[in-house]
């Protein structure tokens, strides 16, 4: 075969990818277009007053903390104020070495407490249980570290009630965060999870705890992130939920019914991705039994938490997503085109897996192979500039079409300043973070193929690791 | 536009029975906001009329009934049913002393969803003399039947806290006294 015609082919690869790409994006786009149409009036009946009947069924949020005395206080009172009939609060301290115990003690009085303690999934050992004399549905796991997913699991050992909440430590939910992503489970039965929409936090003032004004982050980093959760949570999932083929509900704030994630086995603490990993884990498991569930996605702003504004920050998250992301299929490869899967089987792990996962790899060998062929003088300017201009002008779209859901559903960036910054973001991202984006990605990759220890290994590795992105995080912002 | 919240049970409740998609929870809130009398009027009359199986959907309207009205309900369902959810259902519901005998039986049955209920349901109208059946029920094999027998014999007149956990040391089960230390201190710290 001449280079010519190994060009040819390439091209002709690279082009039937693009277009399968793309009209997978636009075929979600499409789909959360009507979900958000069709839910204008439901969304309008929630600014009402609301009022609670007391059938509704109590949560149990469980936050895991590992070193966090600065602000673990603050995260408690502000869960105390969600506005929802019955809730408890499990806080699991994961082997913290800082004064996080210390703080709590102090803040909430605890007290040693005799829990019966019911190991329904693994965990590292659970060294004491505390609970509040201030606040009686607040109580204290104090644990042997383990990693974030440990501590879930802990938590969910200790939880009281039907459902659970998995909270990060510094996600800033609303006040009636929980009673709007507990509507599915009303609704229906068979729901086992449900999710919703994450917004970003940077450049929001933050009054006890609770988002008192929406702002744009000042850098474009973080601004262009905000397009990055419109575009993730507004088709990304919005898209997959009527099909009930939800590839993830966040790990800094979702919902799930306690005894399907007891069954499943708990999260797994071999991974980075542990949030996606379980929800795979879930389809695979309810699809292949043939059993009824659904896996639901409310498209409210429901959570907001920080995101990286600096590049090596964000080198580094996008790294640990993408090497979970590459965890969590390979432990559910059993679901990808069951026979019995269905929507999930055959949508969501194959786009997982075909466009987010390899994605990166396809859209770098894209770049090189089209500019040494250019280079080479194979292809014209012109050609060089359609693909390009083709390329650019898909992701543009897309990203445009995010805001347009925006604008039409929650309108949350109301000031035409938010709005210019955000069409700012769209040029931003898609000349240059998205193709360092990709770079970074396929050192994630390289990093699960290789099995680096990133946050694999044994659990303080990955405490350590978390920390210490969380540290760069910090420093990031105090730069 | 106008909301008619004495018109709607009338309109909402044969619905709601008919309409197994239909979230009670949701609904409890609408009726909530008319008089207890039209919603027990409508809720009686529909348990006239269905079937024990649909009725257990509807009984957690329960908490906005007349509780007069909603005893011969759950004591008709606790004779006669088998079905464990339509027990179970039923003695969520339980709030008097009359249906001490249905509990009783109940806290034998073979399910332990129902035998949780019966638990829970002998912690808000169970009397001294149940204390041998609560102790008997913590050592259930359901971790769930247990905790509610645990929390029974903590909330209850059943003793000081030293009489019911010398009740569950007396049990030899580990397991038993370590819920009832549990139960006690969240209930009297």
């Amino acid at each position: 075969m001449t280079l010519l015609r190994l060009i040819e082919v390439v091209q002709w690869a690279f082009l039937a990818y693009f277009i399968a790409l793309t009209v997978s994006y636009l075929a979600l786009n499409l789909v959360s277009l009507r979900v958000i149409a069709r839910d204008a009036d439901a969304r309008a009946s929630l600014l009402l007053p609301r009022f609670f009947s007391r059938l509704e069924p109590p949560v149990s949020i469980i936050v895991p903390a590992f070193n966090e005395e600065e602000t673990i206080a603050g995260t408690i009172r502000c869960l105390l104020q969600l506005e929802y009939p019955e809730l408890e609060i499990v806080v699991v301290n994961d082997g913290s070495t800082d004064r996080t115990l210390e703080v709590l003690t102090r803040e909430f009085e605890l007290v040693p407490f005799p829990e019966a303690y019911r190991i329904s999934v693994p965990s590292t050992p659970v060294r004491r249980v505390y609970r509040s004399l201030r606040h009686r549905n607040v109580r204290v796991l104090d644990k042997s570290n383990g990693g974030k997913a440990d501590a879930m699991n802990a938590g969910i050992n200790a939880a009281r009630y039907p459902l659970f909440c998995a909270v990060d430590g510094d996600s800033v939910l609303q006040r009636d965060s929980v009673a709007r992503v507990v509507r599915p489970f009303l609704e229906d039965p068979t729901t086992i999870a449900c999710g919703g929409t994450i917004r970003v936090l940077n450049g929001c003032r933050v009054v006890d705890g609770f988002v008192e004004e929406i702002g744009m982050p000042r850098g474009w980093i973080a601004r262009v992130q905000v397009l990055e959760y419109l575009r993730a949570f507004l088709f990304g999932r919005l898209g997959w939920a009527p099909v009930n083929a939800l590839p993830n509900v966040s790990g800094a704030f979702g919902m799930f019914r306690r005894t399907a994630v007891i069954e499943a086995g708990g999260y797994r603490t071999d991974t980075v991705g542990e949030d996606m990993e379980l929800v795979l884990r879930l389809h695979r498991l309810y699809r292949l039994s043939g059993r009824p569930y659904r896996i639901s996605f409310v498209p409210d702003p429901i959570c907001w938490t920080e995101v990286p504004d600096t590049l090596a920050a964000l080198r580094r998250q996008r790294v640990r997503w993408h090497r979970g992301l590459l965890e969590a299929i390979a432990a559910n490869r059993q679901l990808l085109f069951h026979r019995r899967g269905g929507a999930a089987a055959w949508l969501t792990v194959p786009n997982l897996l075909f466009f987010e996962a390899f994605g990166p790899v396809v859209e770098v060998a894209g770049y090189l192979v089209i500019g040494a062929a250019w280079a080479l003088g194979v292809i014209s300017w012109s050609s060089f500039a359609a693909f390009f201009t083709a390329a650019l002008g898909v992701a543009t779209l897309l990203s445009a079409n995010a805001l347009l859901l925006e604008e039409k559903s929650f309108h949350v960036y109301q000031r035409p300043k938010q709005l210019a910054a955000l069409i700012g973001a769209v040029l931003v991202e898609n000349l240059g973070l998205r193709q360092l984006t990709a770079f970074w990605r396929i050192s994630g990759m390289l990093s699960w193929l290789f099995n680096r220890p990133i946050a694999w290994g044994s659990p303080a590795s990955a405490a350590a690791a978390d920390a210490a992105a969380r540290d760069d995080e910090d420093a990031g912002r105090a730069a | 536009m106008r909301i008619d919240p004495e018109g709607a049970p009338a309109e909402l409740l044969p619905r709601l029975a008919r309409r197994g998609d239909w979230p009670v929870p949701l609904f409890a809130t609408v009726l909530a906001e008319a008089s207890a009398p039209r919603v027990s009027e409508g809720f009686a009359a529909l348990c006239r009329e269905l079937p024990a199986t649909a009725l257990v959907r509807l009984l957690p309207l329960a908490s906005i009934v007349d509780a007069g009205r909603v005893e011969p309900v759950v004591a008709a369902l606790l004779d006669r049913a088998d079905e464990p959810e339509v027990l179970a259902a039923a003695l969520r519901q339980v709030r008097s002393p009359a249906l001490l005998d249905a509990v009783r039986r109940a806290a034998r049955h073979a399910s332990w969803s129902v035998r949780v209920q019966a638990a829970a349901a002998l912690g808000r109208v169970g009397e001294p003399a149940d204390r041998e059946l609560l102790a008997g029920l913590l050592r259930d094999p359901e971790w769930w039947v247990r905790y509610r027998a645990a929390q029974a014999l903590a909330a209850r007149p059943y003793g000081s806290s030293q009489d019911v956990l010398a009740l569950a040391e007396a049990s030899g089960d580990r397991f038993a006294r370590d819920i009832v230390r549990q139960a006690l201190a969240e209930v009297r710290p």
